[in-house]
């Protein structure tokens, strides 16, 4: 290989050096990264938000499951938008698709809660509504009516503000059973028999919309969107770190090529100098040989 | 919302094909966009129709923005009736209703009259979950008024055959023809204006047509 080839080949390999610690040495993506971490923001703000809608709901103060939609809507969003960002660790990964999974499930008990929440607040609106009605129609009909209807909101009361008591399940049960066996008059057979069905229904939703909130309730989404969110810092943190250290190795490199050609120019000159000194003896000596010294003043020189 | 697995989970090539295969949407589709059904004027067409529905400025939006004077006496009772009889634990939002996912048939069962139809299956036609048999998106009550036939096969030809069946399978119990008239009425102030005016009842007729056609 010739000086020239040698030349092209120190040449490419500067290049490719230059090209790899220029890119490793670039800031990491500042915008995805703050996108990732806006999203984890907003999956945590969306499932606080659903959690306390979900106990709203739950305790009748919710009036409308729009809000719930919106959170589940918020959920999703954020969930889409991790997924298509581009590559984070192996670790954050596995906990996004987990992440991802759980998004899928809460939505998935979001509308078994809606569905069977709507039920039992349309019960009991219900049950409250016909079991003053009948408790009316009682007092000037059947007064032991009267008095089944006034134990069994009673035992429902109870039931109510402590639905996984057994004995106060049973209780309503029982009332429940009485009342439908009881003969009533006709004016308020309607009523007796709407009310006894409203109450079971009470009585078997009750307990599954709980346990359908147990479930939502402990969703592990803040949990692990903030190991996802340490996760992807640190991964920042890292990647920061690593272009500091390429960019001061390119610094070097450049700090080394400035010196490389220095000395390059140095050794041009002292070149150059020995180029134009050996011009000028040149020179004198064609000049002298013009006029004819002899050959011991020329020797002389 | 048609691609979702929760929702229609349909894909663009099943989408397509079925619009392609299906006589009516094929010539509709060639008369408005002069070619057959493609994803991108399905697209225009989704987006043309869900534009015709928003339809503000109902009277009961009037008088919730505090014009009480924007439904009579009779339709305020009406509305008091809706939320007494617990209609507004699925019928509520701002849409009233169209947010939730309820079962048709919690006191009577309204498919007890076979053969049942892949309609009648509800979600489970789509989950294949046993427990979304029979259930249904809760559908939205603007415009109800002028948008007959009603339920998923158009089995009420009019307001008043619904709001029975609805009292019959999911409140429990046959309400009186006096309750039934003033929700109705009630349902009557939640039509809105299209395009600003007024949508028409006389819209009613068309629908209820085709619901005996398909009877």
């Amino acid at each position: 290989m010739g000086a020239a080839g040698r030349m092209v080949l120190v040449l490419a390999s500067l290049l490719v050096l230059l090209t790899y610690l220029s890119l490793r040495g670039a800031t990491p993506d500042t915008v995805l990264n703050e996108g990732r971490l806006a999203a984890l923001d907003a999956l945590i703000l969306n499932d606080a938000g659903l959690q306390r809608d979900l106990l709203k709901a739950r305790a009748g103060l919710l009036r409308d499951y729009d809000p719930l939609v919106s959170d589940v809507e918020g959920l999703r969003e954020a969930s889409t938008s991790l997924e298509t960002g581009r590559g984070v660790g192996a670790v954050a990964g596995s906990h996004l698709e987990r992440l991802a999974a759980e998004v899928n499930e809460q939505e998935v008990l979001v509308d078994e809660f809606k569905s069977n929440n709507a039920l039992l607040q349309n019960s009991l609106a219900y049950f409250a509504h016909v079991s003053c009605r009948l408790a009316r129609l009682a007092s000037a009909q059947d007064s032991t009516t009267g008095e089944a209807v006034g134990e069994l909101a009673n035992g429902m009361l109870r039931f109510l503000a402590a639905p996984s008591d057994g004995e106060a399940a049973a209780s309503v049960s029982r009332s429940l059973g009485g009342l439908a066996r009881r003969p009533v008059s006709p004016t308020m057979r309607e009523d007796t028999r709407a009310l006894v069905a409203h109450g079971r229904l009470i009585l078997k939703t009750l307990p599954v919309v709980d346990n359908v909130l147990a479930r939502l309730l402990a969703t592990r989404i803040t949990e692990r969107a903030g190991v996802i969110q340490d996760l992807v810092a640190d991964d920042y943190r890292r990647a920061e770190s690593r272009a500091r250290i390429f960019r001061v190795l390119l610094y070097l490199a450049a700090v080394l090529l400035v010196l490389y050609l220095g000395r390059l120019y140095l050794r041009l000159r002292a070149s150059a100098r020995a180029l134009a000194e050996k011009a000028a003896l040149e020179a004198r000596l064609q000049r002298r040989a013009g006029t004819g010294g002899t050959p011991h003043q020329l020797a002389a020189i | 919302m048609l691609l979702h697995p929760q929702l229609m989970n349909t894909s663009w090539q099943e989408l397509i094909a079925k619009l392609r295969s299906h006589p009516p949407y094929a010539a509709a589709f060639s008369r408005i966009y002069r070619s057959e059904p493609r994803r991108a004027d399905v697209l225009d067409a989704l987006g043309a129709f869900e534009r015709s529905l928003v339809t503000p400025d109902a009277r009961f939006d009037r008088y919730l923005r505090g014009q009480h004077e924007a439904i009579t006496p009779d339709e305020e009772r009406g509305y008091e009736l809706f939320k007494t009889y617990g209609c507004t634990a699925c019928h509520q939002g701002v849409n009233v209703g169209g947010n939730l996912f309820q079962r048709f048939g919690i006191f009577h069962d309204p498919f007890d009259d076979p053969p049942l139809s892949v309609a009648d299956l509800g979600r489970f036609a789509i989950t294949r979950r046993p427990s979304d048999r029979h259930v249904f998106r809760v559908p939205s009550l603007r415009n109800a008024a002028v948008t007959a036939p009603y339920f998923h096969d158009g089995r009420a030809r009019t307001l008043t055959e619904a709001v029975q069946e609805m009292a019959r399978s999911q409140l429990g119990r046959p309400l009186t023809d006096e309750h039934i008239d003033l929700i109705i009425k009630f349902l009557r102030t939640l039509t809105g204006e299209y395009n600003g005016k007024p949508l028409s009842d006389q819209a009613e007729g068309k629908p209820q047509r085709e619901a005996r056609r398909r009877r």
